[in-house]
């Protein structure tokens, strides 16, 4: 039995400091579903999760209990459903989604993830129909979330998938009018889509994953934060090296109940445990942000000077630590950035310091990407899909996942403020610097993979 | 062979372990097993012995008194029952109690009460006061049949109604996160 320093430190941490496991994700094959009937497709994805998904909950709420540890997301991803629903037409598609979307209801999950496809060389027809299908499923559902493979350092960018999404995101958002272009939060865009992502909206239970798997994502910004306040209040001489080393700690420790929650729940659930993703992943919520880490180290406006350093520090610790912790580290394991999620970020918005420009040389260092970004609802689909296509570009050149959830927010301009309610937060409307990329996007076709040699 | 549990009480002070294990060395019993820890500059030891069987507890226990100044050491001696570790071995699972209030008379009492009503062995408790906040930190050994969920409830409630930040724990949540042993092996318990 550990100390009693350490048993006390313990308790601080899972009661003071916002510990919890942010979502626990059980990934369901549904490969074995597809059928020409779309009302036969419907059934036996109905009857597979409420067979293999229906003890999520409970099981989570019993592992929370032995613990002391809130398990916030209960979630399930699904195989893309642009496979398992190939062939079918949007209304098919849509009538998949509502099934999916009900069932999740009905199991008690929060967010079902996979509708999803892999479009990173190019578009099958069944890929083409499900990105057309998202205006109406992202608007008629509430549970259902969306993620799109669009370009990979093997395969480099899909231009022309780019565009469409560009184009079903400003109909997404015209859908929500009403809830600011809502539907777009539900919808992922992709640079090396990892399979075993427990976090949403990017979630899908990828082609080489087991049958069922438990993935989970640990939360953390508000314990990383403590640890390093305290270590800044405890009076010592500090050099960076202390601070990436208190952080590396405290990653262990996370990641230690990450792996313990997981393991646990996959165990009564007869399924295989998968990963724990380390990433920090904020919540709008005082106290539980990945930019008042930022603030802690040292960095007293967002977006700022030093801003992308301090995050390249506190990315790579937490990935010392974590893996240090666990072998079954995956994911996107870094540290989110999503803008109307994270309130010191939304902020930093703002307050004029934290832009487009440079959130994107954030993400160059860490994960995600473009997160939760909110845009004036003029921006054209153009200009969205080459936004996607800058972001994409770092992960693809970078070897690294980078991903875009970006809001055209109907009818509002730049410095207003859209509003998406929970954890989903509220955020400035970004400006878009007005410059026409059109003519580079509707070249279309594909931005060729880059080298793989002469790195430098 | 006889084996006895051998506890002994001082004022703290270099040396105690030294006169302890010389007089047991010399009496012709062995010490196998031995636990010390100092409370606000008291000693406190409790060791196990074993030795011929011609070793009397009487004998021990005048033994290690003479080994100290007059008066000096308290000295117990029990003889050691082998049903103890036995019962041990039946926990099921092992949690960790912890609480803070406001330090104040009975709490510890009141604590103690309802773990013993529902059978509970307390293996290790741990209480100080810092500036006027009293914390707890208890080991604790459920059996298989116990009715964890109505302990939880009655500690929360106590909890609750007496102003207490209380949490209880399985052990593995504080192994996982400060032992190095991977979390795959926790289960691997000795």
């Amino acid at each position: 039995m550990p100390g009693k320093d350490n048993i006390l430190s313990t308790v601080e941490m899972l009661q003071q400091e916002h510990l919890d496991v942010r979502a626990v994700t059980l990934g369901v094959d549904l490969f074995d579903c597809a059928d020409r009937e779309i009302d036969t497709v419907c059934r036996l994805v109905r009857e597979k999760l409420q067979r293999t998904a229906s003890a999520l909950v409970p099981s989570c709420d019993e592992v929370s209990k032995k613990y002391g540890i809130p398990v916030v997301n209960k979630r399930i991803a699904i195989s893309p459903a642009a496979s398992v629903a190939a062939g079918h037409n949007e209304d098919g598609l849509r009538q998949l989604a509502n099934t999916l979307d009900e069932t999740a209801r009905d199991i008690g999950v929060d967010f079902v993830g996979g509708f999803s496809a892999m479009v990173q060389k190019g578009m099958s027809s069944s890929d083409k129909m499900l990105i057309q299908s998202l205006p109406r499923v992202l608007s008629e559902t509430s549970r259902v979330c969306a993620s799109v493979n669009a370009a990979s350092s093997r395969a480099g960018i899909n231009m022309d998938a780019l565009l469409l999404l560009g184009e079903m995101m400003l109909q997404a958002a015209a859908n929500t009018a009403d809830k600011d272009g809502f539907a777009c939060a539900k919808l992922c865009i992709f640079a090396n889509m990892p399979e075993d992502n427990p976090f949403m909206a990017g979630a899908v239970k990828g082609q080489g994953e087991p049958e069922a798997v438990v993935n989970v994502g640990v939360s953390g910004p508000g314990v990383v934060k403590r640890a390093v306040e305290r270590l800044r209040q405890a009076g010592v001489m500090l050099t960076l090296a202390d601070i990436a080393e208190e952080i590396k700690n405290t990653s262990f420790r996370i990641t230690r109940t990450g792996e313990l929650i997981g393991r646990e729940v996959a165990r009564l659930l007869d399924a295989q445990f998968g990963i724990v993703d380390l990433s920090l992943a904020p919540t709008p919520e005082i106290g539980d942000s990945v930019g008042e880490i930022l603030n802690a180290i040292g960095i007293s406006t967002i977006g700022g000077p030093g801003s992308t350093a301090a995050l390249a520090m506190l990315t790579d610790a937490v990935k010392k630590g974590g893996t240090f912790a666990s072998s079954s580290v995956g994911g996107m394991s870094g540290a989110f950035v999503p803008v109307a999620e994270d309130a010191t970020l939304a902020k930093a918005v703002g307050d004029g310091y934290l832009t487009l420009q440079k959130l994107e040389a954030m993400t160059a260092v860490c994960s995600v990407g473009l997160d939760m970004i909110a845009l004036p609802g003029d921006v054209s689909a153009e200009t969205l899909a080459a936004i996607t296509a800058d972001e994409l570009a770092i992960g693809v050149v970078n070897k690294k996942t980078t991903a875009v959830r970006l809001i055209p927010v109907p009818g509002k301009k730049a410095g207003e403020t859209a509003v998406f309610g929970g954890l989903f937060g509220e955020s400035p409307i970004l400006d878009v610097l007005r410059s026409s990329a059109d003519s580079f996007v509707r070249l279309g076709g594909r931005i060729p993979a880059p080298l793989q040699s002469l790195v430098n | 062979m006889n084996e006895y549990i051998v506890s002994v009480m001082a004022l703290d002070r270099p040396g105690i372990v030294a006169a302890v294990s010389g007089a047991i060395s010399r009496a012709g019993g062995n010490i196998t097993h031995l636990s010390e820890t100092i409370l606000r500059g008291y000693f406190t030891i409790i060791l196990s012995v074993e030795g011929p069987s011609t070793l009397t507890s009487n004998a021990i226990k005048a033994d290690v008194e003479s080994a100290g100044a007059d008066g000096e050491f308290q000295v117990g001696v029990l003889p050691f029952h082998p049903t103890a570790t036995v019962k041990m071995q039946n926990y099921a699972e092992r949690f960790v109690l912890t609480m803070r209030c406001k330090d104040r008379k009975g709490v510890i009492n009141h604590i103690s009460h309802m773990l013993a009503q529902h059978g509970i062995n307390i293996d290790d408790f741990y209480a100080y006061v810092v500036q006027g906040e009293l914390i707890m930190v208890l080991e604790i050994g459920v059996t298989q049949g116990s009715d964890l969920a109505a302990i939880t409830n009655e500690i929360q409630d106590f909890a609750n109604e007496s102003g207490i930040s209380a949490s209880l724990q399985h052990e593995d949540i504080f192994r996982a996160t400060t032992e190095l042993q991977a979390v795959l092996r926790l289960g691997d318990r000795k």
